[in-house]
């Protein structure tokens, strides 16, 4: 059934919060959600329900966000081996995997967020979707697949070095470059 | 996999099949596979404890304000036909 105000009941904060991470702005983020939500009733007669609502509004969400961004910055290039470096040639890591302590206090929690939304800022765009679809929002392997064009493969490979990139960053930016081991 | 991968998983491999069990449920030698390497393996273990902290802050509860939710819902309805006095 059409909705707008539902979808905007039942979706809305799911959206928002996906547009915040990818955006890092609120009002940016609730000026995305709306453009979605209007693309969506504009477009409601495309939706097939072959996928669940959800998805059919994170995916307009998803192309609005790209565009905000394309319009907002020049465009990134996927680097060709983001690992590259990271293992030796036998595989092992090269370099040691930090001790990290997971935060506590409030203020260290808050510090942690601040820390992982640049991170996600600075994730390549393919990699930073993938991701949030998969670990924010929850969708299944094949529905990242649909909505992304990817085949299982290919996914785990972006989902893996968008955690490792992620990681890395944390590692040296929150905590520092602390490796001790 | 085969038994031989079983027993020499690499640190990449191992992080992989890390980041893969996020997602999916391994194999039964994917299982085994990656168990064995953790057991000998620190720096893989705290890789798979940081993906864990990663997807832990990401089950944040942001929410629209109340003011934009409103301020959407407005722009989302249709327009009222002037009314005939």
């Amino acid at each position: 059934m059409l909705d707008p105000s539902l979808w905007l009941d039942q979706h809305g904060d799911a959206m928002f919060r996906y547009a915040l991470r990818r955006l890092g702005d609120r009002t940016c983020a609730e000026d995305a959600v709306q453009e979605a939500l209007l693309g969506a009733v504009k477009n409601a007669a495309s939706f097939e329900g072959r996928s669940e609502v959800r998805t059919w509004l994170i995916g307009i969400l998803r192309r609005k966000v790209n565009d905000q961004l394309r319009r907002q910055r020049s465009k990134i290039e996927e680097p060709t081996d983001p690992l590259e470096g990271l293992f030796d040639k036998f595989g092992e890591w090269a370099a040691p995997v930090g001790d990290w302590h997971d935060p506590e206090s409030e203020l260290e929690k808050a510090e942690f967020h601040k820390c992982l939304q640049a991170c996600l800022e600075r994730l390549p765009d393919s990699y930073a979707e993938a991701f949030l679809l998969r670990e924010a929002e929850g969708f299944d392997y094949p529905a990242i697949c649909d909505e992304l064009g990817l085949t299982p493969t290919n996914l785990s490979t972006r989902l893996y070095r968008a955690r490792t990139l992620l990681r890395n960053c944390l590692e040296e930016n929150w905590f520092g470059g602390a490796t001790k081991e | 996999m085969n038994l031989w991968k079983v027993l020499s998983l690499s640190c990449h491999e191992a992080s992989h099949l890390a980041s893969d069990g996020r997602d999916r449920e391994l194999t039964k030698l994917e299982r085994y596979a990656l168990r064995a390497h953790l057991v000998g393996c620190n720096r893989c273990k705290r890789y798979q404890r940081h993906l864990e902290s990663i997807g832990d802050a990401l089950k944040d509860e942001s929410k629209l304000s109340d003011e934009a939710r409103e301020r959407i819902r407005a722009n989302l309805a249709p327009p009222q036909p002037p009314s005939e006095q």
